[in-house]
């Protein structure tokens, strides 16, 4: 078995694949990260670091093991990690699971289209999910279904997480404390949190889940492969059109080929596609497993407006976890009377950053510069709380990934483009819950409040570029995540998504590449899944 | 721009038919000092950014996008001259600005004594992030009374055939 791409997807999918005895490799175009050595917040420059070297955005990094994505056509830009663990290395670990309704919205609501599978079918691999890498909160949220106890206890909401919850009470809002992919105990082997803020910089604790500190040691273990900085060019195919292997760049350059019975591109939703749209061949003109025209299209994102209140009391916004405090969802499920389809979620954030943070504005707008700066510092720095409103995107085949004409990574391969404008039901949603947002921080007490309506810095999910479904007209992949075309070609990872959900999509990626993972294996026996 | 005396309310540097920087007098290291100070001003016991002496820290070419764009005599200037000048210069060379502007909050909040000022007015430890971390209060035990106390509202699919 050949897996490409050692992130959220391939880290899971591949410790399943070896668990369940198969010899697995994994090609993975960046490296490792020592955490005991390399781990930016240990050090006074961290917030130097974040800005440059450490930048979600590799057009901004263009760090070696990077490509770059051409983002001229795109209102949302690109943020991922590319080397072992994958985005995770940067990501802040939220981890809601898709509620049911997510899987049924043409069904329910008239708009996409439903999944090949329901919440229920996918409840299994979640819980696996859950207590393979620990996921702090409280089970028992009446807003959900039930779920199995949390791992580890939930994070502290902490002061302004306290104060948004008064307020949501006092409106009639529901809310709850997340599930967090974070040790608040010690738990697997790693470490608990203590509260240091900048999860996007990596846990040197390792209480913070990424697939380099959780699946991939139980995978090489069990005796999987892992590849490090060798890039994939091509997936190859035989005169069938079948997956034989892949074409790749290994460290030194030099162009190699590994030969596989099956191939799982688990690349992200960006570079899935990408690698796809590369490998065309006589049974593939227009790209690998492409016959519906579909792969790279119907790009979701989760558009954010983005609302933070500043409060007169010192809230010690830095302590804590950043992406989340406590969690709404009380106007996910579709009301037309608001005046559009679908909703969004509210993640109550410490988004304040430390002071270089403050001064050069990352969620906020950066601070004045002259005689108005102290007194604006003083005002702001450890004063706030911000509401996410993450908003459900529907799919339009003219949001797209496409291989970019001249464009190319480091190995000459060319680079992706995204073309991505948000959708008019998106901008409504997005309107209203920042009008709630506002709502909500003037029943807080906030003194003042500034309004984002999209924050061009939240491409962080990128999903349905090769989405699954019955139709092989319609879709790239079924129900399992095989690809119609290609009998021996899997994708992991956002690319399956069907529709994109109003909340972060990793606990749900991953328990697909698990699923995704089982329906290999079975394959692999003999027994094929049924279709 | 502000060039040739033009910029919004410049100062007599402007008015005068000097032009930018390119015939401006003063070296760059001299210029940025006092560019600094305007930027992030004195503040309590502490010097303005270029009296703490951060012009070191800012690459050459992070800095010459505003200095070019100067009035000349930009440092005999009183303060609220050396701003308009400044505000001029932020309107004609954005990019430009923002850059400088960017690296210049690095560098004043990265340093040892700002740092120290923060700490003792908002309680922030004057250290990186870890390995120490931070105390987090614990929860209000009844802050889950209310949506504990909720019927199971989620809209279930499980009779949803499609
Ligand atoms: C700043 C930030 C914050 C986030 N916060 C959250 C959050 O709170 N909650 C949440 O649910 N999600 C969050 N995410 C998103 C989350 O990280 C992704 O959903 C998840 O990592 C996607 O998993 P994946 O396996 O599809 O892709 P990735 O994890 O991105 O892994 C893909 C891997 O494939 C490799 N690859 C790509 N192309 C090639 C090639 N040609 N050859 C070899 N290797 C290749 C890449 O290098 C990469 O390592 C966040 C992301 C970011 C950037």
């Amino acid at each position: 078995m050949l897996v490409i791409g050692a992130g959220a997807a391939g880290g899971a999918l591949t410790w399943r694949l070896a668990q369940g005895g198969l010899r697995v490799v994994c090609l993975e175009q960046g490296g490792w990260i020592d955490w005991a050595h390399d781990a930016p917040t240990s050090g006074y420059d961290w917030e130097v670091i974040r800005e440059t070297s450490r930048h979600p955005n590799p057009n901004v990094r263009c760090h070696a093991w990077d490509y770059p994505v051409a983002d001229a056509d795109t209102e949302i830009k690109p943020m991922m990690w590319n080397g072992v663990g994958g985005s995770l290395v940067h990501w802040g670990a939220h981890f809601p699971r898709l509620r049911p309704s997510d899987f049924r919205v043409r069904t329910l609501d008239g708009v996409a289209d439903d999944w090949p599978l329901d919440y229920y079918e996918l409840e299994p691999y979640y819980d696996l999910n859950d207590r393979m890498v620990g996921v702090s909160g409280l089970a028992g949220d009446p807003g959900n279904p039930p779920r199995s106890p949390r791992q580890t206890p939930p994070v502290s909401p902490g002061r302004g997480g306290s104060i948004m919850a008064r307020a949501f009470d006092r409106l009639g809002w529901h809310w709850w404390l997340p599930d967090i992919a974070i040790n608040t105990e010690p738990y697997g082997g790693r470490g608990a949190c203590n509260n240091c803020g900048p999860c996007d910089l990596g846990c040197p604790q390792k209480a913070r889940v990424s697939t380099d500190v959780t699946y991939w040691p139980l995978a090489i273990g069990l005796g999987a492969e892992l590849r490090s900085e060798c890039r994939v060019a091509e997936v190859t195919v035989d005169e069938h059109g079948l997956a034989t292997g892949a074409t790749y760049f290994d460290r030194d350059g030099r162009l190699l080929h590994q030969r596989a019975a099956a191939v799982v591109v688990c690349a992200n939703g960006v570079g899935t596609p990408r690698l796809l749209l590369l490998s065309q061949s006589k049974h593939h003109p227009n790209g690998l497993a492409n016959s519906s025209g579909l792969v790279g299209k119907r790009l979701m994102h989760h558009p954010t407006g983005f609302v933070t209140g500043v409060f007169d009391e010192m809230l010690e916004d830095w302590k804590g976890n950043f992406s989340q405090a406590i969690v709404c969802q009380h106007f996910y499920e579709t009301d037309l009377a608001r005046g559009f389809v679908r909703g969004f979620q509210m993640q109550c954030i410490r988004a304040g950053g430390g002071p270089v943070g403050t001064a050069v504005g990352q969620y906020l707008a950066g601070l004045p510069w002259g005689e108005e700066h102290h007194h604006r510092f003083a005002e702001q720095f450890g004063r706030t709380v911000s509401l996410t409103v993450t908003s459900e995107d529907l799919p339009e085949e003219t949001n797209a990934v496409t291989l970019d004409a001249e464009l190319k990574d480091g190995n000459g391969i060319p680079a992706p483009r995204l073309h991505y404008r948000v959708g008019d039901n998106t901008k409504r949603m997005i309107a209203w819950g920042v009008d709630r947002a506002v709502e909500a921080f003037q029943e807080a007490g906030a003194k003042r409040i500034v309004t984002q309506q999209l924050v061009e810095s939240a491409g962080f999910h990128f999903l349905g570029t090769a989405r699954m479904g019955d139709d092989p007209a319609d879709s790239v992949l079924d129900r399992w995540g095989r690809a119609h075309d290609c009998a021996n070609l899997w994708v992991g990872g956002g690319s399956p998504f069907v529709t994109g959900a109003g909340l972060n999509p990793t606990s749900t990626i991953m328990a697909l590449a698990l699923r995704t993972a089982d329906a290999i294996l079975a394959t692999a026996k003999g027994r094929e899944v049924a279709g | 721009m502000s060039g040739k005396g033009a910029g919004a309310g410049a100062g007599p540097g402007a008015g005068t038919d000097a032009g930018p920087d390119a015939s401006a007098p003063g070296d760059p290291a001299t210029l940025l000092v006092a560019v600094l100070d305007r930027l992030l001003p004195p503040h309590g016991d502490l010097p303005g950014a270029g009296g703490l002496g951060l012009a070191a820290q800012i690459l050459p070419e992070r800095a010459e996008g505003v200095l070019a764009q100067l009035p000349a005599g930009f440092t005999a200037l009183a303060a609220a001259e050396q701003t308009a000048a400044l505000a001029a210069v932020e309107q004609a060379a954005l990019a430009a600005f923002a850059l400088l502007l960017k690296f210049a909050y690095i560098a004043y909040y990265r340093d040892p004594r700002v740092m120290a000022r923060i700490e003792q007015a908002t309680g922030y430890a004057a250290r990186p992030p870890q390995p120490l971390g931070y105390e987090l209060e614990p929860a209000d035990p009844t802050l889950l009374d209310v949506v504990k106390a909720r019927a199971p509202h989620y809209r279930d699919t499980r009779e949803v055939t499609r």
